[in-house]
């Protein structure tokens, strides 16, 4: 038994507010113990002025600095997206089981929404562990876009996709995967690591299936602990020890991102 | 005379402190144990156990409200004999009261459970949960109804010497009728309460937010009902009462021992603090000190009504 004081709960300092696009915004805060231990796909739980908090992905590490990435849905994230530079904020991490880095030898990551930002942090650790990188980003629009100069960056190849197709290739990110896979730059060996909407990570899923390749995708339920007490963040997992076949997983500990295979999409 | 001015009892069962971690909010302490050292409780309350397994009701089963929030996990429990196995040991080497709370579908689930429970001694208190708003059978369509109550708890009773605490759900007319069923029938005290069955709508899609159409509602709002609720209970049985509902500070503990709590039970409010349990056990003997008590044993009661 280990005790660790208030060991995960910080008093957060806010470095920086920067609007990305008209409903994203991302914080900068120092808080060198979650800047040091987090873990790509790994999240923190922040308090705002409603009652539960709000749990956002670690988006990019630098120093005693990281950075989340907020989408402004509803008064709680709307309150978070004001914070200003020197006020602090509450916050409970680094949570969660985050993706799995070792063994791959390329990592591709797909993703959209705020899906995009534990993704950056993937790139940020693959670049400096030297594995190879492809990223697919979908958005919705040019105007809806964000961060593009940064991810290309970040990663070793950027392909990005548009629904409007007034960015990158028209369509959703399959169509951005399928022009990777034509092309021959996903490698046998590449783990694909996929985080954004429902409908998005089931079709990656089954895209990653159907070549053989392996998938973890980063699941997101309504959650209330953020640390495994209450059992509410659950999705459902494959298990065959229960005459149903599956068992409520917590997104929050077990997940939020599980192996794409032992995922079961409602 | 133990020098520690936290200690306090309900019935025969002594605690460190009366802060009990309540059934459903704690799971059985590893999710605590990974962040700080449990020990620190007076008592922990499993998640309500059933017989078999129960795998939990759909998603969302969250949904926020003003000052609180609704559940709908429909009591997502391993079963009884996983639980004996594979979590009582550990629960038990955590060092507070082990209270396992009971949850059945009908009364033989009850008497089965019961039965299982009572015969290990690791098991210090026996927790009936008559009063889970999430699911279909058993539970709160029991403890809406004192005649049930009392058949329930009177068939159980000379199942164990154990203390049996009977908890129960504000969703009635007379919660003092609830008490008095379930102290006729032999319980040795009454935790209350459970959540208030409740609903929140997304007007969009128009349908309701929680998967289960409706859910718990726990935290600060619902504080001053059932505050009040202890107090009817209070004056209505001579067992003691253990308080719950909407406590987050060492004032929370206090008013609930005042209106007549010998223990209390903290749930919804370390789900978003997680650490606070220690947090009012640092306040709670300043606080005794300023309203000139000497022990928190003492508070239990001392309201004094207009």
């Amino acid at each position: 038994m280990h005790y660790n004081g208030q060991g995960l709960e910080h008093e957060a300092e806010v470095v920086n507010n920067q609007q990305l696009s008209p409903r994203y915004c991302r914080l900068t805060l120092r808080c060198s113990s979650v800047a040091e231990a987090a873990k790509p796909g790994q999240f923190v739980n922040l308090l705002s002025g409603q009652y539960l908090r709000r749990p956002l992905a670690v988006a990019t590490v630098d120093d005693d600095l990281f950075t989340v990435g907020i989408e402004i849905k509803g008064e709680g994230t709307r309150e978070l997206s004001r914070l200003a530079p020197g006020e602090t904020v509450n916050i409970l991490g680094p949570l969660g089981h985050g993706y799995t880095l070792e063994g791959a030898e390329q990592l591709l990551v797909v993703g959209g929404g705020t899906g995009i930002f534990p993704l950056q942090h993937v790139l940020q650790k693959a670049r400096a562990a030297g594995v190879p990188t492809l990223a697919c980003f979908g958005f919705r629009s040019r105007q809806e876009s964000f961060l593009l100069d940064e991810l290309e960056e970040q990663s070793d190849e950027l392909v990005v996709t548009s629904d409007l197709g007034d960015l990158g290739i028209s369509g959703t990110v399959l169509r951005g995967l399928e022009a990777l896979w034509d092309s021959g730059r996903i490698r046998t060996g590449c783990r694909i690591l996929c985080c954004g909407p429902k409908p998005m990570m089931r079709s990656v899923a089954a895209f990653a299936a159907g070549r053989e390749l392996a998938c973890e995708v980063s699941l997101e339920e309504h959650m209330a602990c953020g640390v495994g007490l209450c059992l509410t963040c659950v999705c459902k997992t494959r298990n065959p020890e229960t005459e149903a076949g599956y068992r409520y997983s917590r997104s929050c500990l077990e997940g939020p991102v599980f192996a794409a295979t032992d995922v079961i999409w409602d | 005379m133990t020098d520690n001015i936290l200690a306090c009892r309900v019935g025969s069962v002594e605690l460190a402190n009366p802060l009990i971690a309540a059934s459903g909010t704690f799971g059985f302490g590893r999710e605590a144990a990974a962040l700080y050292d449990p020990a620190c409780w007076g008592g922990i309350c499993s998640k309500g156990l059933t017989l078999r397994e129960r795998l939990g009701n759909a998603t969302p089963r969250v949904a926020e409200s003003a000052c609180g929030m609704l559940n709908s996990v429909g009591l997502q429990n391993p079963g009884l004999a996983y639980f004996m196995q594979n979590e009582l040991p550990f629960m038990a080497g955590l060092g507070p009261r082990v209270i396992a709370n009971a949850a059945g579908h009908s009364t033989e689930d009850y008497l089965s459970i019961v039965e299982g429970l009572a015969a290990d001694p690791r098991v210090e208190v026996i927790e009936l949960n008559l009063s889970c708003p999430n699911v279909a059978e058993g539970c709160m369509s029991i403890g809406t109804d004192p005649r049930q109550i009392r058949l329930l708890v009177e068939q159980l009773r000379p199942l164990t010497t154990k203390p049996l605490w009977v908890k129960l759900t504000p969703n009635v007319t007379s919660i003092a009728t609830a008490a008095m069923a379930a102290e006729a029938a032999g319980a040795d005290a009454i935790s209350l309460v459970n959540t208030f069955l409740a609903m929140r709508i997304d007007i969009r899609s128009r349908r309701p937010i929680l998967a289960n159409n409706t859910g718990g509602l726990s935290g600060p709002a619902i504080k001053p009902i059932a505050l009040r609720m202890v107090h009817d209970v209070y004056q209505a049985v001579k067992i003691p009462v253990v308080g719950m509902g909407g406590i987050a500070s060492a004032e929370d503990v206090i008013e609930f021992m005042l209106a007549g709590a010998t223990a209390v039970q903290l749930g919804t409010a370390q789900l978003v603090h997680p650490y606070l349990p220690m947090q009012i056990l640092e306040e709670l003997p300043p606080l005794l000190q300023e309203l000139g008590f000497s022990r928190i044993s003492e508070v239990t009661g001392q309201l004094k009504t207009y």
